[in-house]
C-alpha cells in the first residue's frame, strides 16, 4: 500500500482502525496473524485491521517511523492513538480491541518513546545523584525503579509474572 | 487514569525532579532538604505517569484538545 493510498483510506475510516505491519518472513508476525485475524472476526463492524506487508510498503514504513516488526498502529478518528511494538499476547491482543470497540481506552496504551525518555532519563540522573552522594541507596532503588519503568513491558519476566498473577487472580 | 500532562510539562517536572532530588540529598540540610526530597520524589513519579492528582482535583491539563 503506497502513502496516498492508506491517508485516503484512513480518512475515510469511522471505526478504530489497527494496523498491523509484518513480514512473511518475520517469526514473532506470524504468531500474532491469526490472533489479530481471529479478534478482527470477532470485532468485525466495531474495529477495522488493516494487515499491511512490509516488504511492499517500504515508502510508508518510513512514513510512519516503523523501525521494527510486527508493528501495530491504532488510528483512531484518522489519528494515531497507540503504538505497541513486537509480539504482544492474546489477552493483550484483547484488551486492545476490546478497548477500542466500546472506547474505554486505557491511558496506559503502551509507553511512548518519550515515556521511555523520561523516565529511563530520569532514572539514570537519580542513580547518578545516588552513587554521588555517598552511594546513597534510597536514590539507588528509585532510580533504578524509573528505568524499569521505562522497559517493563519488554521484560520477560516481569510479563510471566504479571501474566501468572493475572491467572491467579481470575483476570486472564 | 487519564493523563493530563502534556510532553514539555512532564520534561520540566523530571528535570526539576532531579534537581531538587539533587539539592535535597547532596546540598540541603535539616527540613529544607525533606521538602526538596519529597517534592522532587512527587515531581519524578508524575513525570514518569503522566498523571497529576492536582491537576485532575481542579479538572485542569495541559494536554492540548
Amino acid at each position: 500500500m503506497n502513502k496516498q493510498a492508506f491517508y485516503e483510506k484512513l480518512n475515510q475510516s469511522s471505526r478504530p482502525v489497527v494496523v498491523d505491519l509484518w513480514a512473511p518472513w518475520c517469526g514473532p508476525c506470524k504468531m500474532v496473524k491469526p490472533i489479530l485475524e481471529k479478534l478482527a472476526k470477532e470485532y468485525e463492524g466495531r474495529v477495522d485491521l488493516w494487515q499491511i506487508n512490509a516488504d511492499d510498503s517500504q515508502a510508508l514504513l518510513s512514513e510512519l517511523k516503523v523501525y521494527g516488526i510486527p508493528t501495530l498502529i491504532v488510528y483512531r478518528g484518522g489519528k494515531e492513538s497507540i503504538r505497541k511494538v513486537g509480539a504482544k499476547s492474546a489477552s493483550e491482543l484483547r484488551n486492545l480491541f476490546e478497548s477500542l470497540a466500546t472506547g474505554n481506552v486505557p491511558a496506559s496504551s503502551g509507553i511512548s518513546s518519550l515515556d521511555r525518555f523520561i523516565r529511563f532519563g530520569a532514572g539514570i540522573a537519580v542513580a547518578g545523584i545516588g552513587f554521588a552522594t555517598h552511594m546513597n541507596w534510597f536514590l539507588l532503588i528509585i532510580g533504578a525503579a524509573l528505568m524499569f519503568s521505562a522497559i517493563y513491558d519488554r521484560c520477560p519476566i516481569w510479563r510471566a509474572l504479571t501474566t501468572q498473577f493475572k491467572k491467579l487472580t481470575g483476570q486472564v | 487514569m487519564k493523563s493530563n500532562e502534556s510532553n514539555i510539562d512532564r520534561i520540566i517536572r523530571a528535570v526539576a525532579g532531579v534537581v531538587l532530588l539533587y539539592l535535597g540529598f547532596g546540598m540541603l540540610g535539616g527540613v529544607t532538604a525533606i521538602i526538596a526530597d519529597v517534592v522532587g520524589i512527587v515531581l519524578l513519579a508524575t513525570a514518569a505517569i503522566g498523571f497529576c492528582p492536582l491537576y485532575a482535583m481542579f479538572k485542569f491539563s495541559t494536554l492540548s484538545k
